[in-house]
């Protein structure tokens, strides 16, 4: 059963199209990357999504039904504008907020003090929220995001504010998750984490859906594998626009982008005739490249 | 509904447990109990010390007089002015004078009045002391001097001053209230000042608890909390578990004075004994049930339509100042019902106080005047009430239309336009 479906959805404010004609398939036990540029449309569907915002056309199913207060007590959400009551103490602000997604304070009692723990924040139980650190009350809006453990989490922007220690933990527990059958929506502008917990993608640009499917698949689909390549001596085909689309220096190594009809053979062919080559090597293009190609190419394709 | 109920348990726990809520409470009554008896209580309190007042009178015809007349006695059953005499003529009156400020000044004596020779015709006469903004004390030498003098005027003239007093003496008027069926029960100005409170009361509350829930509502927006709790329920569930909430603190704050409030009624015979002079005339008036009824009515139907309109606007505003700006016609409107009931205090039955106390946004607080003022027909009462009940039910629908859209827009405030583009969403 699919834990989310979005089936051709639209939503305009006033002369904005915010979301067009998007669609939306999400299994259980996967980790979908919902991505996109500023005001691409991610949180408008986001939104849509959690019911806050009705869509003009089109239909939104959680575990396979119409949105309704039972189905969202199967979600968790962690919005990007973090907040939370500065003057209530930590422990009953949890239990409130459990006690909103459906959970009894008996049941919630003993999730919190878990949760606390795995979070080394049990001696902060009985504090106010304004006296914790901005990291520790991130940590906080987390566990109130997992603590009903939902079918269905979405986070949005999880990572921002958190030290690497509490980045891992915080991975670790949507990795948890997801081996549990939740399925996870994450929304972020650090591709390496996307490419590194990600199963499939989904990247929006101007409320369209431009590129989605599995992250291996949209990887393979993408076609222009980068070159890196180590080398001494000055590689003045670099520069030749017929043979190389693209090129970046990184100092010890270039990512070289072929250009169309050229194949790696006669780029080969033309490094080794200019300098000594001591690594030549086909890599995958980073989810960074393909983002980055694929919002600017909408672009120049919008100005003409 | 069941996210109603937490969301109105939070409100409710919140601030029913904060410092603010319990001292405000247990305040309140107090201020109020020192406002009504607390004067009584400092008058009969008596001055400990005695005072040294010099009189230099040239007229030969006031001190041995004013001896008689300033006879108040100090709590040790002492003189409280003790006055000497000081002699002087016209000629050496500056010295005279010089040397008594002198003395004042030195504190050696508290203070001196000087009759002139003349005060029969210039009817004048002058006290110097280092304070002289104790009205009380002004006021008792200025009667004393005065009452000296028209007897010696009178007496001039050949009339008997005793007589005199007695011709003139003024008229008492005993005012009674005639209640329903004809019931006759004397009335001290106590009914004003009851009726004053309670009034007073009820425009508190309104100013009070409405900001309270608009507060909640833009904090909760401001701060962003706001997307997780839409997220978990619907906004209008937000908006009433709200109001309801914020309410329910107010309900009970008056529960707990109505309580203090019956209590006083009853032991009201040996707490008077304890603190007030016995023959004040104070007695704490007794407000009939029916009243308190329509008390509680009001209160409850004028929150609800204020609280409506303060969540909409809170749900408007994107920063304190925004909050104070539109917070301000609000409490103008308050105030305006609040002017209006003085009005209506003096003229219960005028054309104007039945049209007034059909106005809903002015209704809780003047319909509520006329009731405790004189009982209007149960079908006036009953009107205002349904216009009022129609009216909260509207703006239930307008601000819950306005919070859903305003709760989740940042930014600048909306104009008018756009908020009635939000409504027809």
């Amino acid at each position: 059963m699919s834990a989310l479906t979005i089936d051709h959805v639209y939503k305009s404010f006033k002369d904005v199209q915010a979301v067009q004609d998007l669609s939306m398939e999400l299994p259980e036990g996967v980790i979908f990357g919902l991505l996109g540029p500023n005001g691409a449309g991610k949180t408008t569907t986001i939104r849509m999504i959690m019911d806050i915002i009705i869509p003009d056309k089109g239909k939104i199913f959680l575990m396979g039904k119409p949105n309704s207060q039972q189905v969202r007590d199967q979600v968790g959400y962690l919005p990007e504008e973090r907040g939370l009551y500065r003057k209530m103490k930590v422990g009953e602000l949890l239990s409130f907020l459990a006690e909103m997604k459906g959970l009894k304070p008996s049941q919630s009692k003993v999730r919190i003090k878990m949760w606390l723990e795995r979070f080394e924040l049990n001696d902060w139980i009985n504090k106010k929220v304004e006296e914790l650190s901005r990291g520790m009350q991130q940590k906080i809006q987390f566990i109130a995001t997992v603590i009903h453990e939902p079918r269905l989490i979405i986070l949005d922007e999880p990572f921002t504010g958190l030290d690497p220690i509490n980045t891992d933990l915080v991975k670790n527990i949507m990795l948890e998750q997801k081996n549990k059958g939740a399925a996870i929506i994450f929304s972020t502008h650090l591709m390496d984490q996307v490419e590194k917990l990600c199963d499939s993608i989904c990247l929006i640009n101007d409320g369209k859906d431009v590129l989605s499917g599995e992250l291996r698949q949209v990887k393979k689909n993408f076609g222009k594998n980068a070159i890196r390549m180590e080398y001494e001596g000055a590689a003045k085909f670099l520069n030749n626009q017929k043979l190389v689309r693209n090129y970046k220096d990184h100092g010890n190594f270039v990512e070289i982008y072929a250009a169309e009809k050229i194949t790696i053979k006669q780029l080969l062919q033309e490094a080794i005739t200019e300098v000594d080559v001591s690594k030549f090597e086909i890599m995958e293009p980073s989810l960074h490249e393909i983002f980055v190609e694929t919002v600017k190419k909408k672009k120049n394709g919008g100005k003409k | 509904m069941n996210r109603l109920w937490t969301i109105f348990k939070r409100e409710y726990l919140t601030r029913v447990k904060t410092k603010g809520f319990i001292i405000g409470t247990a305040l309140t009554p107090l201020f109020i109990i020192l406002l009504s008896i607390g004067p009584s209580l400092l008058i009969s309190l008596k001055t400990e010390k005695s005072k040294q007042i010099s009189v230099v009178d040239l007229s030969g015809i006031v001190y041995d007089e004013l001896l008689n007349a300033l006879n108040d006695t100090t709590s040790s059953g002492e003189r409280l002015y003790e006055l000497t005499r000081v002699k002087a003529t016209l000629e050496n009156m500056d010295n005279v004078k010089s040397d008594l400020s002198q003395a004042v000044d030195k504190n050696e004596i508290d203070g001196y009045i000087v009759i002139p020779p003349d005060i029969i015709e210039e009817n004048e006469t002058h006290y110097y002391a280092k304070s002289v903004s104790n009205f009380d004390e002004n006021r008792i030498f200025r009667n004393a001097i005065s009452q000296i003098i028209t007897n010696y005027r009178l007496e001039q003239s050949n009339l008997n001053p005793e007589l005199i007093n007695k011709l003139t003496r003024r008229i008492n008027l005993r005012t009674f209230k005639v209640a329903k069926g004809g019931k006759e029960e004397e009335d001290r100005g106590l009914s004003f000042i009851v009726t004053f409170i309670m009034v007073m009361f009820l425009y508190m509350a309104l100013i009070m608890y409405g900001a309270f829930v608009m507060r909640s509502v833009y904090e909760e927006k401001l701060s962003r909390v706001v997307e997780v709790l839409i997220s978990s329920c619907k906004p209008f569930q937000l908006m009433a578990g709200k109001v309801l909430g914020i309410g329910a603190v107010g309900l009970t704050q008056y529960f707990i004075w109505a309580a203090v409030a019956a209590l006083l009624t009853i032991y009201s015979g040996s707490i008077i004994q304890i603190f007030a002079a016995s023959d004040s005339g104070f007695s704490i008036p007794t407000i009939p049930i029916s009243v308190l009824v329509y008390f509680v009515i009001f209160f409850i139907l004028g929150y609800l339509l204020f609280a409506t309109l303060y969540a909409a606007l809170g749900a408007i505003v994107n920063s304190d100042q925004d909050a104070q700006q539109l917070q301000f016609p609000v409490i103008m409107l308050i105030i305006l019902a609040f002017i209006l009931a003085f009005h209506i205090i003096r003229n219960p039955t005028s054309n104007l106080s039945q049209i007034i106390s059909m106005i809903p946004f002015f209704s809780p607080i003047t319909m509520f005047t006329r009731i405790a003022v004189q009982m209007p027909p149960f079908g006036e009462i009953l009107l205002s009430i349904i216009i009022l009940v129609l009216t909260i039910i509207f703006m239930i629908w307008l601000a819950g239309k306005i919070f859903r859209v305003g709760i989740l827009m940042y930014g600048k405030r909306p104009t008018l336009p756009e908020l009635l583009n939000w409504i027809r969403y």
